[in-house]
C-alpha cells in the first residue's frame, strides 16, 4: 500500500462523501504509527515454500528429531498467535494487518520446511508423550474459550496502546525462534542444515518489523511504555503459543539450550526492547504522534464524524 | 470437487496489475456508480483479516487445513485490496493505511462484538459451526466471483476487465475449498445441515453486510445484480446442491429483502 499521490489528470466525478479523496479519514491527520519498515517491500517480496530434499534429510539422533518437533509446533501456530492480536484492537491496524497477510503467509512455509524435515524418512510427526498439566490445561482453556470473549472488550476500551503489547511479544518470540533454531543448527547436517539456516535467515525481516513496531510504541507514550511492562511481565515466556507451554517444553528447552552461548543468545532475544523500556527515549517515532484512545471515546482525531 | 490444500498454497500468487495499462484510466475514467462499487469491493477484500478473525476465535482455527487455507485465502484476499486500491487511486480515491483503520474504527462495538457473537455461536454449537463458517464462507465467495465477473462485462475496460477476471479466477479457487469442507461436514450430518439451514435461510446477507453500511451494500447488489435474474438462480442453484439447502434461494432472498429489482 503505497502512499504516492493520484496521477489522475481529468478529475472523474467521485461518489458522494468523499473529502480529500476520503470517505473516512481525514487527510493530513494521520492515525497511523509509521516506521522504517517498509511493509510495501516486504509484502511484495514475500517468501514462499523451502523445497527439501527428502533423501538429503538425517536428523541424526532422536534429540534433534524431538528439538525440531517442538520448534515446528511453535511455527506452525502463527495464526493461534493472530487469532490472539487479531480478535483486539490490533486488529483495527490496517499497516499491522497488511504485514501480518504476508507475515502469516510466510511461517506458514517455515513450518511446513520443519514438518518436511520431520517427515522425510517417511515417519508420522512425533508426538509429545508427557501429559498436560493442569495450569497448562486452565490457559489451554482460557486461550480457547475465555480470550475470544475477553480479549475483544477489553482491549476496545483501551484502544491502540494494546498494540505495543503484542508487538513487543512477537518480536521477541521470532528472536526467540531464531535463537533456538541457531541453537540446534550446529548438530544438524546437510540438507538439514541448509534448510534450518534458511529458516533462521527468514526471521530477520519479522523480529525487524515488530521490533521497530515496539521500540516506536514505547517511545511514543507512557501509557504504551507500561502497557509493554505489562505485556512483558516475568511470568510470560516467548517460546509457547499463546502462552500455553507445549507438553514437550521442559525437555526442549535443556536440549536446544545446553551451552551457555546457546542460552546467552535466547536471553539476548527480548534485551534490545527491555534496555528500551529502562530508558524509555522519547520521540522516536513517525505517523500519528499518540495512541488512537479506546471506544468509550465517542470521537476520533483523523476519523470522520 | 477435491481440494488440494498443499497445491492451492504452493500456487499461490498475489494477483497482478503492473502489466495492465492503466494509463487507459485516464481516457477512460470510470463512473462515480462503477468507482461507489469498486471501493465497496476493495474494503470488503482488505477488511477480510476482520472475517478471519471471526473464523478463528471459532473452532475452525483448530484444523490444520483450514489454518492452511486462512493463511493463504487472506494474504490473496489482501493483495485484491491492493489492486483494487490502486485503480480507484487513478481516480483520486485513496484506500489506504488510515482510511481502513479509520472504518474500522467508525465501526465500533459492531466489529468487536462481531468476535464475541462468533465465539458464542461456536461455544453453543461445537463442531457443526464450522460447517455454517464453510457453507457461509462458499456462498459469499460464490457472490464474490459473480460481482467480479459482472462488473468486468459491464465496464468493458481495458485495465478495469482484464484485473477483474484475474480476481474472480482466485476467487474460484476459494469457492472450491469451502465448498468441499462445507459438503464433507454437511453429510450424513442432519444436526449440521439444520444449524446451517437456520443460518443460511434467516441470517445470511450478501458478503460485506456488516462491515459496510447499509446504503453501500444496497448500492453495490443493485448495481451489479439488478435485471440480473438468471445469475442470482444460478447462484441459488449453486447452494441448493449442499445437503440440507435443497430448496434455498438466499440470494433471491436477500436482494429482493434490499429491494434489487430481479
Amino acid at each position: 500500500m503505497t502512499h504516492t499521490p493520484s496521477r489522475a489528470h481529468q478529475a472523474p466525478a467521485l461518489p458522494d462523501g468523499y473529502l480529500g479523496g476520503r470517505l473516512y479519514s481525514v487527510a493530513g491527520e494521520t492515525i497511523t504509527l509509521l516506521t522504517s519498515f517498509d511493509v510495501d517491500a516486504y509484502t511484495h517480496a514475500a517468501r514462499g515454500r523451502i523445497r527439501v530434499e527428502a533423501s538429503g534429510v538425517d536428523l541424526g539422533g532422536p534429540g534433534v528429531r524431538d528439538d525440531l518437533a517442538f520448534l515446528w509446533r511453535l511455527d506452525s501456530a502463527a495464526l493461534s498467535e493472530a487469532r490472539a492480536f487479531l480478535a483486539t484492537w490490533t486488529g483495527n491496524e490496517a499497516r499491522i494487518t497488511a504485514f501480518v497477510a504476508t507475515w502469516a503467509y510466510e511461517r506458514l512455509w517455515l513450518g511446513h520446511a520443519v514438518r518436511d524435515l520431520l517427515t522425510a524418512d517417511g515417519s508420522p510427526l512425533p508426538e509429545p508423550l508427557r501429559r498436560a498439566s493442569l495450569g497448562t490445561r486452565a490457559r489451554g482453556f482460557y486461550v480457547e474459550r475465555g480470550l475470544p470473549f475477553v480479549a475483544p472488550v477489553w482491549t476496545s476500551i483501551v484502544g491502540e496502546s494494546v498494540t505495543v503489547g503484542h508487538m513487543a511479544r512477537l518480536a521477541i518470540q521470532e528472536a526467540s525462534l531464531q535463537a533456538a533454531y541457531s541453537a540446534v543448527l550446529p548438530r544438524l547436517g546437510g540438507e538439514a542444515a541448509r534448510v534450518v539456516t534458511e529458516i533462521i535467515g527468514r526471521r530477520d525481516e519479522m523480529i525487524r518489523f515488530f521490533g521497530l513496531e515496539a521500540a516506536a510504541r514505547i517511545s511514543r507514550s507512557p501509557q504504551e511504555a507500561r502497557m509493554a511492562k505489562l505485556f512483558l511481565l516475568p511470568s510470560w515466556r516467548p517460546l509457547r503459543i499463546v502462552g500455553v507451554p507445549d507438553r514437550d517444553e521442559a525437555r526442549a528447552m535443556a536440549s536446544l539450550f545446553r551451552t551457555p552461548e546457546d542460552r546467552a543468545r535466547l536471553a539476548s532475544a527480548d534485551r534490545p526492547i527491555r534496555e528500551l523500556l529502562a530508558i524509555r527515549p522519547t520521540g522516536w517515532h513517525h505517523g500519528s504522534s499518540t495512541p488512537t484512545p479506546g471506544l468509550l471515546r465517542r470521537q476520533h482525531r483523523g476519523v470522520r464524524s | 470437487m477435491a481440494f488440494d490444500l498443499e497445491k492451492y498454497a504452493e500456487t499461490s500468487e498475489r494477483v497482478t496489475w503492473e502489466d495492465l495499462d492503466f494509463e487507459s484510466f485516464r481516457d477512460q475514467p470510470l463512473d462515480a456508480d462503477v468507482l461507489r462499487a469498486l471501493r465497496y469491493m476493495c474494503d470488503v477484500e482488505y477488511h477480510t483479516s476482520c472475517y478471519l478473525r471471526d473464523l478463528l476465535v471459532t473452532r475452525s482455527h483448530r484444523k490444520d487445513e483450514a489454518r492452511g487455507f486462512m493463511t493463504t485465502w487472506n494474504r490473496e484476499e489482501f493483495w485484491h485490496g491492493e489492486a483494487l486500491s490502486a485503480v480507484l487511486k487513478e481516480h483520486g480515491m485513496h484506500v489506504d493505511y488510515d482510511e481502513l483503520k479509520a472504518k474500522r474504527i467508525k465501526l465500533g462495538w459492531q466489529l468487536a462484538l462481531g468476535t464475541v457473537t462468533q465465539a458464542a455461536g461456536s461455544s453453543m454449537v461445537g463442531n457443526d459451526f464450522i460447517a455454517v463458517h464453510m457453507t457461509w464462507g462458499a456462498a459469499n465467495e460464490l457472490s464474490a466471483v459473480a460481482a467480479y465477473r459482472r462488473l468486468s462485462s459491464m465496464v468493458e475496460h481495458p485495465a478495469l476487465s482484464p484485473l477483474l477476471e484475474r480476481i474472480a479466477q482466485q476467487e474460484t479457487r476459494h469457492v472450491a475449498f469451502y465448498t468441499t469442507q462445507a459438503r464433507a461436514k454437511l453429510d450424513d450430518n442432519d444436526r449440521a445441515q439444520m444449524f446451517v439451514r437456520l443460518a443460511m435461510t434467516k441470517l445470511w446477507k450478501p458478503v460485506g453486510s456488516g462491515i459496510m453500511d447499509d446504503d453501500e451494500v444496497r448500492h453495490a447488489m443493485h448495481h451489479l445484480f439488478a435485471g440480473q435474474a438468471p445469475t442470482v438462480d444460478k447462484l441459488d442453484q449453486r447452494v441448493q446442491k449442499f445437503p440440507g439447502l435443497e430448496d434455498a434461494t438466499i440470494f433471491r432472498t436477500a436482494f429482493e429483502k434490499m429491494g434489487v429489482p430481479l
